[in-house]
């Protein structure tokens, strides 16, 4: 007989850890809320009749966020067999505000104190046996990180289960009259539900909720009768019931913490993420020590410690050995000359000009897994949302951004937090512009092979995709499509941790798996076509294996380079790159070294500054189709999928065209004329976006932070 | 058949290609049916290691 468990606790503490650990799976575990946003289930490891579900974290069972509303509606209606509810145990206080709901559930609950060695380490001591006792159900101590005390923790989970009921009574959360009036609510509406559900039930219609009281089906006289109760309690307390209920329960948790935990008294009275976040969240530091970090974590990956790797990687391995070895080998078995290029120029060649950036990849996602995994990203997320804000957005539109410079897919799908439509659309048209894995290996070549492996090339493209972000909202806004009222952003932030050597190395890992099945996958076919169309074409009457410049390619590419001309790539070969960088952007280098050969690509540009528009249109255009697809998915609607098209490829092309003219007379590659007086007037036509009068309301409210505690 | 023995090692070569061609077409395409998709994010596991996990294609389960 199957048996489900559910993991149900508050944001960030860390149910899909305990659900990886406990199920074997990998799932994407986040260090900001919405990661789950949706139940998740997977059989336990050991015993694969038990079902283990991932529920999203939410602070309490009001339905107030899409978060909520799916977990109560799986509690109420599904009922799981038990509840382990995974408590952060360094922030209990504020977890068992949730605790007290789940257990009026009617449903066994485990509570399971996560991070009970950060505890430990901060000196502090936790009566488990006494709390769980207040509390009435079982508690245990675990560490979802390490994998302590989770074997008991499911043992514990299945022997509740076994119970018709949950073992102890239900703690008195409630006091005086409250309690009086809940007692007579639960007595008028107990024919009306399970006997298990009386106490959620009275509680919720002693708060006026209209969900629960639509669902309960009670005629208008009843629901009259348990109004006057509430009436006559918020009379006597001089407050509202939904206030009422809170304040009891902080007041019976304030007691039950006070009974169970003795906390060491701390040094000046702050923790050493407290110490910390003093300095990297300060009003004035914290905007360049993001910009410092997000400077050395590109400079290392791209520059330093993956550029090294990386020039063995093309020079050596592809360049000086696997290649020559290759033609060599197909030469002595007989192989036509043909199919010599065919293999070592399309497909190794091909294949090995984007494979030869994994090493800077792979460093690249190993730092951004470190910031996340230690908790840093999520003060970024809290630091730009004082930026955000002057831009109408939250800080809640920066999370897809950070995600996006690992893959754009899951960006553009973490905007489905924001609870805003017309943010969620500007979030998910501009999140795609954060320079994503797939795009450093053209930011590496122009730095590396162009700009003489400038130091500042790679940090700089990353700003320049936030700015690319913070210009497009300035634009978009001004329009009524897109004006709104910002909404509260809430998150906890997570004490800083050094992050599981093992969890960031899966991580990388499977981010370069990826790479690797695309490279035997889509880029294979890439090449293989690429090659055909740029060897192939019609030449002195007859089809067969022509120069370069008489190829299909050069024909299909002749036609649409004159629209790229003012960009300063209009030769077809960087158009025909470009195009390829829909399928998948990675192509984009693999194409230049098919058509140009692996050492001949510098030699496609027409100077610095034309390098520097391919590479800004090419990181600001539309995403590959993967990303694509997702987008039109998430916007559900074919006109703001086009629109969202239309809108990153003009946003491209205008700011390449200002880089190629702009930066093409400073280096004297560019004549004043036509092209110039046009990127004049874009940027004209672009200032007067960003700075004219907003066309709806465009009132601003203050956001709501929740730091430690 | 002077064709077939002049030409051996170059028809073995390009049915070699044209078997790996085909099998990335067809990963590509059971990929696709699998709801998994070749991006960088989180390798090729598709669905099953993304956040939103039976999330995205949750109007497909509902027809």
């Amino acid at each position: 007989m199957e048996l489900r468990i559910a993991l149900a606790g508050n944001p960030n503490s860390g149910k899909t850890t305990l659900f990886n650990k406990l199920t074997g799976s990998t799932q994407y575990v986040g260090n900001w809320p919405g990661v789950t946003v949706e139940k998740k289930d997977g059989r336990l490891k050991s015993d694969r009749n038990v079902i283990i579900q991932d529920l999203p974290g939410i602070y309490s069972l009001s339905p107030y966020t899409k978060e909520e509303v799916v977990t109560r509606k799986y509690l109420l209606e599904e009922r799981p067999d038990v509840i382990m509810n995974i408590v952060d145990a360094t922030n209990i206080e504020r977890n068992l505000y949730l605790t007290t709901q789940l257990i009026e559930l009617g449903i066994p609950v485990v509570l399971c104190l996560n991070m009970m060695d950060v505890v430990r380490k901060n000196g502090d001591v936790i009566d488990l046996a006494k709390l769980g006792k207040r509390l009435g159900c079982r508690a245990v101590e675990i560490s979802a990180l390490k994998g302590d005390g989770i074997s008991e923790a499911v043992e514990l989970a299945v022997e509740a289960a076994g119970e018709k009921a949950p073992e102890a009574e239900q703690p008195h959360v409630f006091k005086g009259s409250v309690e009086h009036a809940l007692a007579h609510i639960e007595e008028s509406i107990a024919p009306y539900t399970d006997p298990r559900l009386i106490r959620w039930f009275a509680i919720k219609a002693f708060e006026r909720d209209q969900r629960a009281i639509t669902e309960l089906g009670l005629d208008s006289e009843l629901i009259a009768h348990i109004s006057q109760h509430t009436a006559d309690c918020e009379r006597e307390m001089d407050d509202e019931a939904e206030s009422i209920i809170t304040d009891q329960r902080y007041r019976y948790i304030t007691e039950v913490v006070h009974e169970t935990v003795t906390k060491k008294p701390l040094k000046n009275g702050m923790t050493f993420s407290d110490r910390v976040d003093r300095v990297v969240t300060d009003k004035y530091l914290a905007l360049p020590i993001f910009a410092g970090i997000m400077f050395l974590v590109y400079y290392i990956s791209v520059t330093t410690a993956g550029g090294f790797l990386t020039d063995f990687m093309n020079d050596t391995l592809f360049g000086a050995w696997i290649m020559p070895a290759a033609a060599s080998l197909l030469t002595s078995l007989g192989a036509s000359d043909w199919l010599v290029s065919l293999i070592v120029d399309g497909v190794i060649g091909g294949i090995s000009a984007p494979l030869g950036f994994i090493p800077q990849m792979a460093i690249l996602f190993f730092f951004l897994s470190f910031l996340e995994d230690c908790g840093y990203m999520s003060r970024v997320a809290f630091i730009m949302d004082r930026a955000f804000r002057k831009l109408g957005l939250s800080g809640k539109s920066f999370i897809p951004l950070l995600i996006s410079s690992g893959c754009g897919v899951p960006g553009i799908m973490a905007a489905r937090t924001i609870e805003n439509e017309n943010n969620r659309r500007m979030t998910m048209i501009t999140t795609t512009m954060i320079p994503c894995g797939a795009k450093l290996p053209v930011i590496a070549l122009i730095s590396g092979s162009i700009m003489g492996g400038a130091w500042w090339m790679a940090p700089s493209m990353y700003f320049m995709g936030i700015a690319a972000v913070v210009t497009s909202c300035l634009i978009l806004k001004k329009f009524r499509r897109f004006a709104s009222q910002d909404t509260p952003f809430v998150m906890e932030l997570p004490d800083y941790h050094l992050p599981a050597a093992k969890s960031m190395m899966i991580h990388v890992w499977d981010r370069v798996k990826g790479f690797l099945i695309k490279a035997g996958t889509v880029l294979f076919l890439c090449c293989v076509i690429m090659w055909f169309l740029g060897n192939f074409g019609f030449s002195g009457g007859s089809f067969g294996m022509t120069e370069a410049d008489s190829s299909l390619l050069a024909a299909i590419g002749g036609v649409i380079a004159p629209i790229f001309a003012p960009l300063g790539f209009g030769s077809w070969q960087l158009v025909a790159s470009s195009i390829s960088g829909f399928a998948a952007k990675e192509s984009i280098v693999s194409t230049m070294s098919v058509l140009a050969g692996p050492d001949n690509m510098i030699g496609l540009f027409a100077g610095s500054a034309a390098a520097m528009a391919f590479l800004i249109f090419n990181l600001l255009d539309s995403p590959c189709l993967a990303a694509i697809s997702t987008l039109a998915r998430e916007m559900n609607d074919r006109r703001w999928t086009a629109f969202a098209l239309a809108y990153q490829n003009t946003f491209a092309y205008a700011v390449a065209l200002m880089v190629y003219q702009f930066g093409g007379l400073v280096t004297g590659t560019v004549e004043p004329g036509a092209g110039t007086i046009a990127a004049a007037a874009v940027l004209m036509i672009m200032i007067w976006l960003i700075v004219r009068k907003s066309a709806g309301n465009d009132d601003m409210k203050g956001a709501a932070y929740e730091l430690h505690n | 058949m002077n064709f077939i023995t002049d030409n051996i090692a170059n028809i073995v070569i390009v049915g070699v290609i044209a078997l790996l061609a085909a099998m990335a077409v067809r990963k590509m395409i059971k990929d696709k049916k699998n709801h998994k998709s070749c991006c960088s994010c989180g390798g090729c596991d598709g669905c099953s290691g993304c956040s939103m996990a039976g999330n995205c294609h949750s109007d497909k389960a509902e027809k």
